[in-house]
């Protein structure tokens, strides 16, 4: 019985960190490219793939509220930006064509419209401090943003 | 004699005490017993006292040449903070005047349209205009039959009010037979006409719990539910959908007072429940509840969705004319396929049980050119007989506004015994275009 367990841990480390050399791309660590942030009052909790999943559902808005019901306010970047892409690529998982599919379809069986997008880091996050239900993607290159809470990191 | 002194510039006063002590000294020097020795002594000193000053002055200057230094070397790390901040505030002026530069640049000098109490209002629409070839058994026709022209609003009146209205300005002409077992003359119906076939107002409780009041397409199927030509491969719909805003299965559009949501499960919530329920009349019977409804599955990130609907209710105002409807439709979005599928049936007391199934699959070649085949079978219980069409079509985005498309589809009536209708073949060509904004 001590056998199989002490070989399971082994395996199950074995493979952990083989999943951490070959899936690189979300972590924890301080390093990043890019920040998904919300409102310092957004109470949030759960597993980094629980928060991704959830924000790109905001993002698409197929889900227009947080868990508790605060309504969510996500903000986009402007089209063919390095956030736009990460947010494309790494949240989302689509394409730009994908993408643009998806809100011509929203808008024209619901009436929905994209996430206004923001060109500004400075002035998207001067948004997010205001909007209690917002989420954003803004650059990471510097250190971790004041006033707003860090939902996730991206590295790409 | 030889007097050695450590100074430093900070001893300045006591050197010039020392000076001036030596100089007031030297006339009593000079009146005592041997003044040679004296005045010698006294030249001595003061030869001391210069040598000591000319010292001072050297260490003074290097002191100085430190202290000056010194502050060279902290004047470049307060020049390289006030150039970060300098970087950082133009930065932000940068962003501010993009700002700016983009509100100018859509309003500029254009009045600015206000909303009488709405939060927000958004306005779109689109243009579709189609040229269709109609080649049946007794002859050809060829019309640019169809002009449509839709506004879309959206009001958002609060956080969890919204309405939203579809506006449509028609001139179409659906390719019609004209003879009487209407499947070997060709022809176009031109009809022109002002619908409003989507106004409905929404009350959002949360994403799992929406009223919605007014009027709407119907939400069974897939296709019904996208309804809009501007996100259709095919304008003309599958056959158990025509004609536009008619019950050959179920009644396209509905007024009446709808519940919806959606939840999501699973792992990382990652898949969806949803569904709607209603009550409602059709055109044609106002006099009369409908009720039906739709739940839908979506498997995670597996690109299938999974939908069975129902509904039951009264055909018409008159007569005997209930009907039991049952339905499924299975969608597979993901990557370069896209396939839809659905099937329908009904139970009728007045007339025949009907009976419609699609399949569509469609392959994105790239982002802008997307291939699709249909399969697409009716028994629309009037004894007329069975219509099967296939379809191949091309759909291409030059841009996302702009969708245009060319459709080929060769349709089969089969015979009617009972009504002595033989059976018949058309083929249907057609190039479509829709912009929307």
């Amino acid at each position: 019985m001590v056998k199989v367990t002490k070989k399971a841990t082994l395996t199950v480390a074995s493979l952990a960190l083989a999943a951490n050399m070959v899936l690189p791309s979300w972590s924890t660590a301080n390093a990043a490219d890019f920040y998904i942030v919300v409102n310092e009052a957004n109470g949030f909790s759960g597993s980094e793939d629980e928060a991704k999943a959830l924000a790109r559902r905001i993002f698409l808005k197929n889900a227009k509220s947080w868990p508790g019901g605060k309504k969510a306010v996500p903000f986009a970047r402007k089209t063919s930006s390095p956030e736009q892409m990460a947010l494309l690529s790494e949240i989302l998982g689509m394409s730009d064509s994908e993408h643009v599919q998806h809100w011509a379809r929203q808008k024209q069986t619901t009436g929905d419209t994209p996430p206004r997008a923001v060109g500004s880091n400075s002035i998207l996050l001067r948004l997010v401090k205001r909007e209690e239900g917002s989420i954003a993607i803004v650059d990471g290159s510097g250190p971790e943003p004041e006033g707003v809470r860090v939902l996730l990191k991206i590295s790409n | 004699m030889t007097i050695s002194i450590q100074c430093s510039g900070a001893r300045g006063a006591w050197v010039a005490g020392l000076l001036a002590t030596t100089i007031w000294t030297a006339p009593v020097l000079a009146q005592s017993s041997d003044q040679d020795e004296k005045i010698q002594e006294l030249s001595n000193r003061l030869d001391q006292a210069m040598s000591l000053i000319e010292k001072l002055s050297a260490e003074l200057a290097e002191v100085k040449a430190q202290k000056a230094s010194q502050e060279i070397q902290e004047i470049p790390e307060s020049v390289h903070e006030f150039q970060e901040q300098m970087q950082e505030v133009n930065l932000r002026l940068d962003d501010i005047e993009g700002v700016v530069v983009d509100v100018e640049d859509r309003i500029g000098s254009r009045a600015v349209a206000n909303v009488f109490d709405a939060k927000r209002l958004d306005i779109g629409g689109f243009l579709l205009s189609t040229l269709t070839h109609v080649n049946g058994e007794d002859g050809s026709s060829t019309s640019f039959n169809r002009q449509v022209f839709e506004l879309l609003i959206n009001g958002e009146l609060s956080d969890d009010w919204s309405l939203f209205v579809a506006q449509a300005f028609t001139r179409e002409a659906s390719p019609i037979f004209t003879d009487p077992a209407g499947r070997r003359s060709p022809d176009f119906n031109l009809g022109t006409g002002a619908p409003t076939p989507i106004a409905w107002a929404n009350y959002r409780a949360s994403d799992a719990f929406n009223v919605r009041i007014g009027k709407w397409v119907a939400p069974h199927g897939i296709i019904n539910i996208e309804h809009f030509p501007a996100i259709l491969l095919d304008t003309e719909q599958p056959q158990f959908l025509r004609p536009f805003g008619g019950q050959t299965v179920f009644a396209n559009f509905q007024t009446g007072v709808q519940i919806h949501g959606k939840s999501f499960l699973g792992k990382d919530d990652g898949s969806e429940l949803n569904y709607a329920f209603y009550v409602g009349n059709f055109g044609g019977n106002q006099d009369n509840f409908n009720v039906g409804g739709r739940v839908g599955y979506t498997f995670a990130d597996t690109g299938f969705t999974f939908g069975i609907n129902g509904a039951f209710g009264r055909r018409s105002e008159v007569g005997d004319s209930e009907y039991r409807l049952f339905g499924a439709d299975l969608l597979y979005d993901k990557g370069k396929i896209l396939w839809k599928t659905e099937l329908f049936a009904t139970d009728e007391d007045l007339g025949g049980d009907r009976f419609a199934f699609y399949t569509q699959p469609a392959y994105r070649l790239n982002d802008k050119w997307t291939a699709f085949y249909r399969y697409d079978f009716l028994d629309d219980g009037t004894g007329r007989g069975d219509r099967t069409e296939h379809m191949l079509g091309l759909a291409f985005n030059p841009i996302p506004e702009v969708r245009i498309r060319g459709t080929a589809a060769f349709r089969r009536f089969d015979e009617s015994l009972s009504l002595g209708f033989g059976d018949a073949d058309a083929q249907l060509y057609q190039l479509s275009t829709t912009y929307s904004f």
